[in-house]
């Protein structure tokens, strides 16, 4: 269980301070796909960044697991952070490294011994069903491919909890689903609890269980996702819906009569 | 022609030996100090690994003030430094050692410019995994910035390459050395231009080799 308390994260700039999250109080319980919804520029990528600590907040307490990580340091840290995988927009995969080094990447950070890291990020590659393309480099992948090598190198230390921040946002909408539904595969039969950052409302409707609200630094509403969307009391939860009708019919019609490609076994 | 080469065959390869040795020699002395120089300018940096406005400061004087004093002028003006160093400062050992100090804070520049280009995406994502300081600047940013670094290097061999025809001043030898002491002082215009020619085959040569070596470890496309 991950637990924010009173969190808040100030920026000290030359010209004045400026305020990027205030009074955070949030609970993502174990098993949870737990959204965080907002425009851009809300707050939530400096929030998703809280829960490793790739950002210090300035206020308050993160509490994972009963433990207060809020002042992490060095190998504390750094073993914590294996406990949590991570995806990002852009994939961030290593570009001089071949697919198969992408996913023992990890593994290799933490000393592991190498010759049974290959057979474990083999075996994340099935999961992704790229077991293929373990010698290819990243320039060789699609979008969609790129990011499921992030999910299996994201997994290559078996974490408890993965953090998605806008893994689908450079992806179409086709290649979306596939990777949403195979987060929701992975969350339900290895599960791994996960925080997912978007600014898409199909995106957090499609697999989120739980979903918080967040505008200018301040989490507005937080609950089960069908219920916030189907009523929504926030002027932001509001007009999100709003937008995800007018300007994204395309992507809402297609998300829902997609099948994932991946349907191999889960081995790990 | 073949007259020619009779009588300056074995003076012009003495030279390319000379010119090579000093020129492999100080660029691998000049990477050797410049490298970890480098390294510590970029991670020091606004915005690097650990930055450190004071260090980064000190660093980056040190770094141009390197670079800014003429060639000529540094070979004379570190003579007992040189001599401290290697005994000596003529022939080729006494050249290796300015080559070295002119070229190492060019080195630091060029190397802290291929890790600056490295996807700051890429470091964050390595902490991400738990990767300590250490392993994202071995793992992550010299190799992905692997490439860049290649073509630093041959930019730094032909630098220095251009640089050792100069350091005949004292006495080092080289292809330079010949195409100034035939060519300009007994104008003997064919040796100079034979020399010449040399050079900018050579340079040719391991720019070329330069070029081809980072494109092949490149697999961005």
């Amino acid at each position: 269980m991950i637990e924010l308390k009173d969190v808040g994260k100030v920026y000290h700039a030359s010209d004045g301070d400026h305020r990027a999250l205030d009074h955070i109080n949030l609970k993502i319980d174990d098993g949870d796909i737990f959204g965080i919804i907002g425009e851009s520029g809300a707050g939530k990528s400096t929030l998703v960044r809280l829960l490793n600590l790739l950002e210090r907040p300035t206020e308050g307490q993160i509490v994972i697991d009963g433990d207060d990580i809020t002042n992490y340091e060095g190998r504390q840290l750094r073993e914590l952070r294996a406990n949590i995988g991570m995806i990002f927009q852009n994939f961030s995969l290593f570009q001089q490294r071949t697919v198969l080094q992408n996913v023992m990447f990890p593994l290799e950070v933490r000393r592991e011994p190498k010759a049974q890291n290959a057979e474990r990020a083999h075996e994340l590659l099935r999961l992704v069903s790229l077991d293929d393309k373990a010698s290819r480099y990243p320039s060789e992948l699609s979008g969609g491919q790129q990011q499921r090598v992030a999910i299996a190198r994201a997994l290559a230390n078996r974490p408890r909890y993965m953090l998605c921040d806008e893994a689908t946002s450079a992806l179409d909408s086709r290649t979306t689903v596939q990777v949403l539904d195979l987060l929701a595969r992975i969350n339900e039969e290895l599960g791994v609890t996960m925080v997912v950052i978007t600014h898409s409302l199909a995106v957090a409707q499609r697999i989120c269980n739980r979903t918080a609200v967040i505008d200018a630094g301040h989490i507005v509403e937080v609950g089960e996702t069908a219920e916030l969307f189907a009523n929504p009391q926030s002027k932001v939860a509001r007009e999100l819906l709003d937008w995800g009708f007018e300007k994204a019919p395309d992507s809402d019609e297609s998300f829902s009569s997609e099948e994932i490609d991946c349907s191999e076994e889960v081995v790990a | 022609m073949a007259e020619f080469f009779d009588k300056y065959g074995a003076l012009l390869a003495q030279g390319t030996v000379d010119t090579l040795v000093m020129t492999i020699l100080s660029c691998l002395f000049a990477y050797v100090i410049g490298l970890p120089l480098g390294i510590w300018f970029a991670v020091t940096a606004p915005g690097g690994l650990r930055p450190n406005r004071a260090v980064n400061t000190v660093l980056g004087w040190i770094i141009n003030i390197g670079r800014s004093i003429p060639f000529i002028i540094l070979l004379v003006a570190i003579i007992p430094f040189t001599r401290l160093v290697v005994g000596t400062s003529l022939g080729v050992p006494g050249a290796v050692v300015p080559l070295t100090v002119a070229a190492a804070p060019f080195v630091a520049r060029i190397v802290e410019q291929s890790l600056a280009e490295v996807d700051k995406g890429l470091i964050e994502a390595a902490h991400s995994f738990g990767a300590s300081n250490f392993q994202i600047v071995v793992k992550v940013m010299l190799k992905e910035s692997l490439p860049s670094l290649v073509r630093g290097a041959a930019i730094t061999f032909v630098n220095l390459f251009g640089y050792s025809a100069m350091a005949g001043t004292v006495g080092a030898g080289g292809l330079g050395d010949i195409a100034i002491r035939y060519g300009y002082q007994r104008f003997q215009g064919d040796v100079m231009l034979a020399a010449v020619i040399l050079c900018v085959v050579l340079v040719q040569v391991f720019q070329t080799l330069g070029d081809w070596l980072a494109r092949k470890i490149d697999k961005r496309s």
